[in-house]
């Protein structure tokens, strides 16, 4: 028995000590950094309204709420460019605990709105399983506003998200909610439509893909 | 001696190749584990073709089942350097194994029955039945018609199985995964040399040929000669002082699956000869003629379509062929060969329906049914003792439901109906409720029962008289399980797991002497109960760590005797880990398993052992190359499994410290 005892301690040691010496790196995680690859896909599928690309010198704005990874993600691309435009990646703190007080006219919160509105795309990101308590409330102040809202949770796109992430077998799959895209007065190209696991074309009429 | 120093410094060699590798590439993993700028030079296509792994893929694939599951990846398999699928399960928790040095046999939860054939469990490959229809046995060692290289993933199921797939699926259900074309684009070829004169080849192509079309095919050659075995029982003069040199082994094996669109084709095809060295059935010792021959078939094609409306259809039809041959080596004055087979042909079909009714109700129904063209068994030499030829038939039907009664309660209910000409039918019922407590938490409450059909072998194998009669009346033998099942996810990196169950297990079929003719027969006999615990710590680091951790503690009765049973260990404890030395090109694969005392037989214990083995894979070697290397049994521990009633040998010696390096080249 004394041999179990002293087995047992040495493995759970040894996968312990394994363990915190990749801890940092598992942060940085193999998800996200796929996820931000499909996102960066995802903007030249997509068309953005005249408002929205009257200077071409200005960067595409990717606007991040909660989890900080795909900061890093994008790094690789920091210097990259998409439709001849450059990439601008703006992080959010603190917003994905962002309340609007009851008062109506919340200032503070209007003004965080239409700074949010100025983005292209905005993630949020609830990678490590964190909730972004008022997403639907951001979701519902930008629904008219040319914003690629993207998420990564069940039911963002019935709470009006244009696209959500979801995984399947291990990969990445993604589905879309057309209809809040054209809301926004986005223009979804059909090829990234149908590569999309589920469309939402109309508001309560759920399209399923085989 | 030379050889033992050889060793010694091969070991030490190894190690100090490990320490060097890891220590000074420790920082800079953390910097290029992975490569994020490819992914952003990747269409959508193709990033949708990208493995990513997370904690959630355990909440959605494995928690939401109704039994406690394990799955093994192609990456474990390889990076453990497993070579057959019996090494494989020996890694599961709760899982333990026994070689006679012919055939391999696995016990589950305390319970490994000698001579019982794996007939207790289900094997499948693709959803393809391979157990046989003479002795219900599903081959796992050198016999499995899969090169383990080959494997895709193992779906492990552990309990009572039968609500779905009918017979056989007793402790556990056994789902082997192919790989598929894609996973090879080309050409692999694939040598390896091992101690023991270890031989062996593979040669694999896989390719998409059309976008419809993907082609499959690979074939293996294995060749090993074996070493000169000591067994002290046989320490005789007469019986050369009890070296034996009959250990060889040999198979080649081929598998071809060809996909268009929903219809999958799958052949599969292994031959084996094996020497037995441990003169069983009271043989003659150290006979190069005591061996069997192991040659088994599947032809199958499979449909598989998603209509719209959330109804799918997966149809099987499958041809399959197992012949065994057995010589075995008597002195009568004289020495003679005394000869057997076991001949079965048989064709299996199935038709399965799952429909998801609402967003409550997904529900399954399904009929299979198995045609027994052949069930023949035949033993000779100078007379012929038993010629028994036989055909038969069995069908089932059954229906499942996932109703999913909140967001976060699942009820899982199944029951199967099978007919079977030699015994009749027998329904059994399996049910889960599964709940989420929280995200990471999930708990399940499992109850189901199971049968296991008599096999031919079992009802009809008679030698007119010299030891064996035959039992047509059998019944077949049950099981009910009852367990709880803990899940939670402690981060995004680790899961634990935590069951207790209980199996009570009824009519067991167990070969028993009749007082009356001192003639072997098998019986509905043994009442059985088996209570236990099982905990594991499952890892998985982005970088490509992964670990295991797995206790399991199990207590069997035996109720008629009031006794523990044979070949059943009380304690197990697993340690695996794959761990990057450098990233993305050399990984170390460590894997330790102790197995407590066994009773033997004769009611002595093997030792409890604990054996390690190390497996160092350098994935970039050259281009496209790659260079494996295993030691198996590392501390060269001696240590034996409990014989069976036909060997004169009560624990039967396992191999000491073995060495393999493969070399693996695409194209």
């Amino acid at each position: 028995m004394a041999r179990i005892k002293v087995y047992l301690i040495i493995s759970a040691l040894v996968l312990f000590l394994a363990a915190d010496t990749v801890k940092a790196d598992s942060e940085n995680s193999r998800e996200c950094q796929v996820k931000a690859a499909f996102l960066y896909n995802f903007i030249n599928f997509v068309d953005w309204p005249k408002e929205k690309q009257v200077d071409s010198n200005e960067p595409i704005t990717v606007g991040i709420i909660g989890y900080e990874d795909f900061i890093k993600a994008f790094e690789p691309i920091k210097n990259k460019k998409i439709k001849n435009r450059s990439i601008s990646i703006k992080y959010f703190a603190g917003y994905e605990k962002l309340k609007r007080s009851k008062d109506a006219d919340d200032h503070q919160w209007n003004q965080k709105m239409e700074v949010l509105k100025t983005c292209h795309v905005l993630v949020f990101c609830t990678c490590n399983s964190e909730r972004i308590e008022n997403s639907s409330q951001i979701i519902k102040a930008l629904k008219d506003s040319p914003v690629l809202t993207v998420g990564e949770t069940k039911g963002f796109l019935e709470s009006g998200g244009v696209i959500n992430f979801l995984m399947e077998d291990e990969k990445v799959r993604f589905e879309i909610n057309n209809a809040a895209a054209k809301q926004a007065k986005l223009n979804i190209r059909s090829k990234l439509l149908r590569l999309a696991k589920r469309v939402i074309e109309e508001d309560g009429a759920k399209g399923a893909k085989d | 001696m030379l050889k033992g120093c050889r060793v010694r410094t091969f070991v030490h060699v190894l190690m100090g190749l490990i320490v060097f590798c890891s220590s000074p590439h420790l920082l800079a993993q953390q910097q290029d584990a992975n490569e994020p700028g490819d992914f952003f030079e990747m269409s959508i296509e193709e990033l949708m073709e990208v493995e990513v792994q997370t904690a959630t893929k355990y909440k959605q694939k494995i928690s939401e089942a109704p039994s406690s599951v394990t799955i093994i990846t192609a990456e474990e398999i390889h990076k453990y350097g497993y070579r057959t699928l019996l090494d494989i399960l020996n890694s599961i928790p709760g899982f333990y194994t026994t070689y006679d040095r012919n055939y391999g046999y696995v016990g589950v939860r305390g319970f490994g029955r000698p001579g019982d054939y794996n007939s207790r469990i289900l094997v499948m490959i693709d959803g393809y039945r391979t157990n046989d229809n003479t002795s219900g046995s599903p081959s796992i060692v050198t016999t499995f018609q899969l090169d383990v290289d080959l494997i895709e993933r193992i779906e492990i199921v552990r309990g009572p199985g039968s609500a779905l797939y009918g017979s056989n699926a007793f402790f556990a259900v056994i789902n082997v995964i192919s790989k598929s074309a894609k996973d090879y684009n080309g050409l692999e070829l694939s040598g390896e040399i091992a101690s023991q004169d270890t031989e062996r080849a593979r040669i694999t192509y896989g390719n998409v040929l059309d976008d419809d079309l993907d082609l499959l095919i690979s074939g293996t050659y294995y060749d090993r000669d074996g070493e000169i075995l000591y067994y002290p029982e046989f320490d005789d003069p007469a019986t050369n002082n009890g070296y034996v040199e009959n250990d060889d082994d040999n198979f080649k094996n081929y598998f071809v699956k060809v996909s268009m669109s929903d219809f999958t084709f799958t052949a599969a095809h292994v031959q084996r000869e094996k020497g037995i060295p441990t003169a069983p059935w009271e043989t003659v010792f150290n006979d190069r003629r005591t061996r069997t021959w192991d040659y088994s078939d599947l032809i199958g094609l499979t449909y598989q379509h998603d209509f719209p409306d959330d109804l799918s259809v997966l149809s099987r039809v499958a041809y399959n062929h197992y012949n065994y041959y057995g010589g075995y080596v008597y002195d009568d004055g004289g020495t003679y060969v005394n000869k057997g087979f076991c001949k079965g042909r048989w064709w299996t079909g199935e038709l399965q329906f799952t429909k998801k009714l609402s967003d409550q109700h997904k529900f399954v129904w399904g009929a299979e049914s198995q045609y027994n063209v052949r069930q023949d068994q035949k033993t000779w030499d100078s007379d012929v003792y038993l010629n028994d030829r036989r055909h038969s038939k069995s069908w089932g039907l059954y229906v499942q439901d996932e109703f999913r009664i909140l967001d976060n309660l699942i009820l899982n209910a199944g029951v199967r109906r099978d007919y079977y000409d030699t015994f009749g039918d027998t329904t059994n019922p399996q049910a889960g409720l599964i709940y989420g407590l929280s995200d990471d938490t999930v708990v399940k409450f499992l109850c189901g029962k199971a049968f296991r059909a008599p096999s031919v072998y079992e009802l009809y194998y008679d030698d007119g008289g010299y030891s064996y009669k035959a039992n047509p009346n059998l019944e077949p033998e049950t099981i009910k399980t009852y367990e709880v099942v803990f899940e939670q996810a402690i981060n995004k990196n680790l899961r634990g797991t935590v069951s207790g169950f209980r199996n009570e297990i009824n009519d067991l079929i167990d070969q028993t002497t009749d007082p009356s003719d001192g003639l072997l027969q098998f019986q509905n006999l043994t009442k059985v109960t088996a209570k236990g615990l099982e905990a594991a710590l499952d890892g998985k680091w982005n970088n490509g760590m992964r670990g295991r951790i797995g206790y399991s503690f199990v207590q069997t009765l035996d109720k008629t005797t009031g006794e523990t049973l044979v070949n059943s260990p009380k304690n197990m404890v697993n340690f695996n880990l794959i761990y990057p030395l450098v990233p993305k090109e050399l990984f170390a694969g460590f894997e330790s398993k102790y197995i407590g005392k066994r009773k033997t037989l004769t009611g002595n214990y093997t030792d409890g052992s604990v054996i390690t083995n190390l497996t160092l894979t350098y994935e970039n070697a050259a281009k496209r190359m790659e260079i494996q290397m295993g030691v198996y049994n590392l501390f060269d521990v001696e240590y034996g499994h409990p014989g069976f009633g036909e060997h004169v040998q009560d624990i039967i010696d396992q191999d000491g410290r073995t060495f393999g390096v493969r070399l693996t080249q695409r194209f």
